[in-house]
Formats: structure tokens, sequence, C-alpha cells
């Protein structure tokens, strides 16, 4: 019954087409998905706005730029663009037996490892270059820089967040799993 | 089936491949040049100057001409210092009296706050006997600073000449 529901009478993966229509969403947005700022009174020590599809990082108001980045997060904006359209196809020809691979888990592969891999790097950062940053919530870093033979000590009130935005990710990459499984059903109730 | 999943391989591997074989030829194959990140820090730079010397209601004041040179606006909230004579002893504990917002460009007074007490006097003027007019005083200690809303400290030193003709003018003045 629940299933019928979702697939409009085995018709169509409502579930991969919300899914699909969130993924483009995400892919075309250039929000990020991760921010951290330092510094207090409105003026940033340095901030950095990180998406797998945009990563923008500023140190005393001067940008630092990565050119493989650039590269990179175009590969991953295409690579989820692609699950979309797949998704989407694959959840207008439910009755297509090779319709079931065209349902991609890249949508939930991605922020999860987006995740993992910014709490793999904090911490990579806290060992071998001193610096602790939090993931989520605030913090205040404290820096020591010899220069000239001079100890200079830093002090930064720091702020980490996940935004909005990732949560969507994070739901269109559920719904995309949810899909996945819908369609075994809808395979398996209506051969 | 199977002509589907290898269709969907090759389209996800080529997603992710083409782009990143696009950057390396736009690069020239060089992956050094495109994994360094590139990056201009502002410059900081000043200038700091003895410009005066004033006695205000038994406080000794000794003020600097700061020179903003860099490209960063610095607020200097804060002095730590100690006053040394010229045989090296330290004469009064000094700080800063108001704090400075330093612009990029700009030239601010820095006043430093100097505590002096009737045994710092005396050495002072112990300094003058034997003929000299003027003596060589040193500022040693730690400045904390507001830099892009970060708080710093750093060692700070800075000397200026201590005239004996300054002193009498302020005190007679």
């Amino acid at each position: 019954m629940f299933v019928k529901v979702l697939t409009m009478n085995y018709r169509f993966n409502l579930l991969g087409v919300a899914s699909s229509f969130l993924l483009f969403y995400t892919a075309l947005s250039n929000d990020p998905w991760w921010t951290v700022h330092g510094g207090i009174g409105g003026e940033r020590t340095f901030s950095a706005e990180v998406s797998p599809f945009n990563i923008s990082v500023e140190v005393l108001g001067k940008p630092v730029i990565v050119p493989m980045l650039f590269y990179l997060t175009m590969a991953a904006r295409l690579s989820i663009l692609l699950a979309a359209a797949t998704t989407f196809l694959g959840s207008l020809l439910t009755n297509k037996p090779w319709s079931k691979p065209l349902i991609s888990l890249r949508g939930l592969i991605l922020p999860v490892l987006f995740l993992a891999g910014l709490f793999i790097l904090l911490n990579l950062a806290r060992l071998y270059a001193n610096v602790s940053l939090p993931l989520i919530g605030r913090s205040t870093i404290e820096y020591t820089i010899n220069y000239g033979g001079l100890r200079i000590d830093t002090e930064t009130a720091v702020e980490a967040a996940l935004t909005q935005i990732y949560w969507i990710a994070l739901t269109a990459g559920a719904l995309s799993a949810l899909a996945k499984a819908l369609h075994g059903r809808i395979a398996g109730d209506h051969p | 089936m199977a002509a589907v999943k290898a269709l969907m391989l090759l389209l996800s591997a080529s997603a992710v491949l083409v782009p990143v074989v696009h950057g390396l030829a736009v690069y020239g194959w060089n992956i050094r040049a495109m994994v360094i990140p590139i990056y201009s820090p502002p410059k900081i730079d000043f200038r700091i100057e003895p410009s005066g010397l004033r006695f205000d209601r038994g406080q000794l004041y000794s003020e600097f001409k700061l020179t903003n040179l860099g490209e960063v606006k610095v607020v200097f909230e804060g002095l730590n210092v100690e006053v040394y004579g010229p045989d090296g002893k330290a004469l009064a504990p000094a700080s800063l009296d108001k704090a400075v917002v330093s612009l990029p460009g700009s030239i601010q007074t820095l006043t430093l706050k100097i505590e002096v007490n009737e045994a710092a006097l005396s050495r002072i003027a112990s300094y003058f006997m034997g003929g000299r007019d003027r003596v060589n005083i040193e500022v040693k200690g730690e400045a904390i600073l507001r830099v892009f809303g970060s708080r710093v400290t750093t060692p700070i030193s800075s000397s200026f000449e201590l005239s004996l003709t300054d002193i009498l003018k302020q005190q007679v003045g």
C-alpha cells in the first residue's frame, strides 16, 4: 500500500524524483556547506567557506588560491549533476528492469565523505600545524609566530558551523538511498 | 542491465576525470604549480619615532610619531613596558595613555605614560651630573595590538633621547 502511494501505482519513484530535485539544487548552488571564521567585531582574521563545489579561503583579507581545487570542485559538481539526472530518469522509468542502476547513491556518499574529510583535515591541522579549529561551535585559537627572532603570540576567536544547505544535501542523499530501496521493492512487487 | 551499469561507470569516470585532465593540460602537467597555494599577505609595517616629552600633573609622557606604512589597520590597545636608563637599570614602568587606531598610510601620536616616582627622578637627575645634557633612554616590553579581529602580543623596543633642556622646559612650563 505504502509502495503503491510512493510510486503512484508503480508508475514513478516519487522519492527518487524528490531526491533528484534536491540534488540539482545543491549541485547548482554556490552556497558553502561549512563555514569557519576567525576574528571579532566584524573583522575577519581568516575565513573559509567550503563545499564540494566551491572553496573560498581568505587570510588577513587576502584570498588563498589552490588552482587544483577549481578543477576538483568542478568534477564534484559534474558528478552530482550526473547522479541527479540519472536518478530523475530512473525514477520516471520504474517499469524498465534496467532503471535500478540509474538511481545513484553518490548524493548520500558525498555529504558523508565531506564530513569525514573535514574531521580528518581538522585533526591533521591540530596535530601538524598546532591549530585547533572546531568542526561546529566556538573556540579560541592561540598561536605563536616566530618572526625575525621575535616571539609573537596571537589569540583569535573562532566560530564554525555546518550550513542549511549541507543538511539539504544530506536529506537529498538519504532520499536517494530510500529511492533505491523503493526501486527494489517495485521490482519485487511488480516484476 | 550490464550495459547500463557500464555506461553509468563510464559517465561517472568522465565526470571526474575530464575536469582534472583539462586542468592539468591548462597548467602544462605541472602538478606542483596546481597544488601549491597562492597567497600574498598584506604588508604590515610601522615606523615609530620619538616626537616629544612632557610632564603633566607629576606624570612623564613620552610621545612617539607612529606611521603606518602597511596595508592593514592596527589598533594599539596597550603597552606593558619598562623604561631603562643608559646604565641598563630599570627606571620606571610605562603604559599606553590611550588606545590608538592606526589606519594604512596614517600618522598618529602614540603617548607613553611613564610612572616616575622620586627614586626614578633622582636617578634621571644623576645621569645628567658629570656634564651630560642628553641621555639615551630605552623602552622595552610588549605591545598588545588588534589586527583583523585578532589579539596580538608582540615584543617592542624603542629608544629616545632625554635632554636636560626638555625636562627643565617642562618643569618651568
